[in-house]
């Protein structure tokens, strides 16, 4: 009789295990629940080897592009949203400009999140489908280092690639 | 120290985005246009040889069609798919769509497809526009590794004697023809793990009785539109449908194929859309009846208002 109220706490509020992640970039900390933080396959990996402590350091990756990681991760980590909701909200993620798209591209890659990896790849391909060359090049900070012979012989090389490109 | 690296660090960022990461980017654009890249520098001319999704379109050949230069072009979109096949390398292949809308070669068609399953491809997107007898290889219905198969082409579709499917869960047929019952019975009966079926404006003319038994089946999608209105039609193929888990089911046609429901327990919403006739009012209202009886434990239905008034001729 004594452990009623005590079982009756536990089935209404099971206790959740919550995590620190902190952004090495500006220092801005954020409080995520346990299986949030764990579709990240590298903060899986160090919360199973015991790697991890009270707060867990994100190198690399600024505030503002760990708000929207987590933003994916809760949204893909709750059981009842539909298919269709996760599409959209997935949409709403990555309306970005390029260069967000491009330091969250570097943050679902080093926090290992396939999903997050694949519809922000998806996206930033959109939006240079149909960019002139030179535009790519300045996107993602490419100098065009071919002689003009050998920028001929490359396009000669895979003509049908080029056909109705400006 | 962090601080130090901040704003500075952008640039050189960005042009050192890992291989991986550009590869993955690349994935996601028309195969043309992942080839394309190969022009921005040195560093790009072979990062699109490793992508893992491949998709081969000739739309642009419908222009060249139009201004002559069509052979010339047709040519050089074949050597490129060639050309693709053989250059790519790195793992496994996840998709390969390949739509020949107006570049029909058969023999080639087949080799590429052929390839494709050979790097075991997990999800096979054809469009063909078919202009000649043409059969799919053999190894497109005996793959371990396909998880989807989406087939749309305008001619019969020839079966091997050996089909099978372990890991199929998408099959969409398209504008295909089924040879006969036997065969369009073993390929509905070799994919144990089939989860969605689409059969879409496909000719069903030779069969005579099919029954789709599928208990891992959640949608099924039967659009059954095209109609010529050549009279004495109605002794179309029966369709018994026994699918305890199906969730989603659509149907949209004109009954010509008499459906019959069964198991429908788990149905959570259904669609039925069926156009009026002038002919054979009777008993095509009698197969509507029977359609919708098959529903009524479903949770939400649409229905079109056709196939309410079509009932109302089956009294």
């Amino acid at each position: 009789m004594a452990s009623a109220p005590e079982n009756e706490k536990n089935a209404s509020a099971p206790e959740k295990k919550t995590l620190t992640l902190k952004s090495m970039i500006n220092n801005e900390e954020f409080v995520v629940d346990e299986h949030v933080a764990l579709q990240s396959v590298t903060i899986k990996n160090m919360v199973d080897s015991d790697c991890a402590g009270d707060v867990i350091p994100v190198p690399t990756i600024s505030g503002e592009i760990l708000a929207l990681v987590i933003e994916y991760c809760k949204n893909h980590a709750n059981p009842s949203a539909s298919e269709d909701d996760l599409k959209k909200a997935d949409a709403g993620i990555v309306a970005k400009d390029i260069y967000t798209l491009i330091d969250l591209v570097l943050a679902a890659n080093f926090l290992d999140i396939k999903g997050l990896l694949e519809v922000t790849s998806q996206k930033i391909a959109d939006s240079i489908k149909d960019l002139p060359h030179q535009d790519v090049r300045e996107i993602f900070g490419v100098e065009n280092d071919y002689t003009p012979e050998e920028e001929a012989a490359v396009r000669a090389e895979h003509d049908w690639a080029f056909e109705g490109f400006p | 120290m962090y601080e130090l690296q901040d704003v500075s660090v952008d640039e050189d960022k960005i042009s050192n985005l890992p291989d991986c990461i550009l590869q993955h980017v690349l994935s996601f654009l028309p195969t043309k246009d992942a080839v394309a890249t190969c022009i921005l520098s040195t560093r790009w001319k072979d990062l699109w040889t490793f992508v893992r999704y491949i998709d081969f379109d000739d739309a642009l050949l419908y222009y060249s069609e139009e201004n002559g230069w069509y052979p010339l072009k047709m040519t050089c979109f074949m050597n490129f798919v060639e050309r693709v096949l053989l250059l790519r390398h790195g793992s496994n292949m996840e998709k390969f769509r390949l739509s020949c809308r107006v570049c029909f070669n058969a023999s080639r068609i087949h080799a590429w497809v052929s390839a494709a399953i050979k790097h075991k491809v997990e999800e096979l997107d054809l469009c063909l526009f078919v202009e000649t007898p043409f059969t799919l290889p053999r190894c497109v219905f005996d793959s371990e590794s396909l998880t989807v198969v989406k087939i749309e082409m305008n001619c019969v579709l020839e079966l091997p004697t050996c089909i099978s499917f372990p890991q199929l869960k998408t099959l969409h047929l398209a504008l295909v023809t089924f040879t006969d019952d036997d065969s369009t019975q073993k390929l509905l009966s070799s994919c144990p793990v089939l989860q969605d079926l689409a059969i879409l404006d496909c000719e069903w003319m030779n069969l005579k009785r099919i029954m789709v038994s599928i208990p891992t089946l959640k949608s099924l999608t039967i659009d059954d539109l095209p109609y010529f209105g050549s009279g004495d039609e109605l002794n179309g193929c029966e369709i018994k449908i026994d699918a305890a888990n199906l969730i989603f089911l659509k149907y949209s046609g004109y009954l010509l194929n008499e459906i019959f429901l069964c198991n429908m327990s788990s149905l959570n919403s259904a669609s039925i859309y069926v156009p009026i006739l002038c002919e054979r009012r009777k008993e095509i209202g009698y197969r509507a009846v029977k359609l919708l009886r098959g529903l009524h434990s479903v949770k939400s239905m649409r229905i079109s208002n056709g196939a309410i008034e079509v009932s109302t001729f089956a009294v």
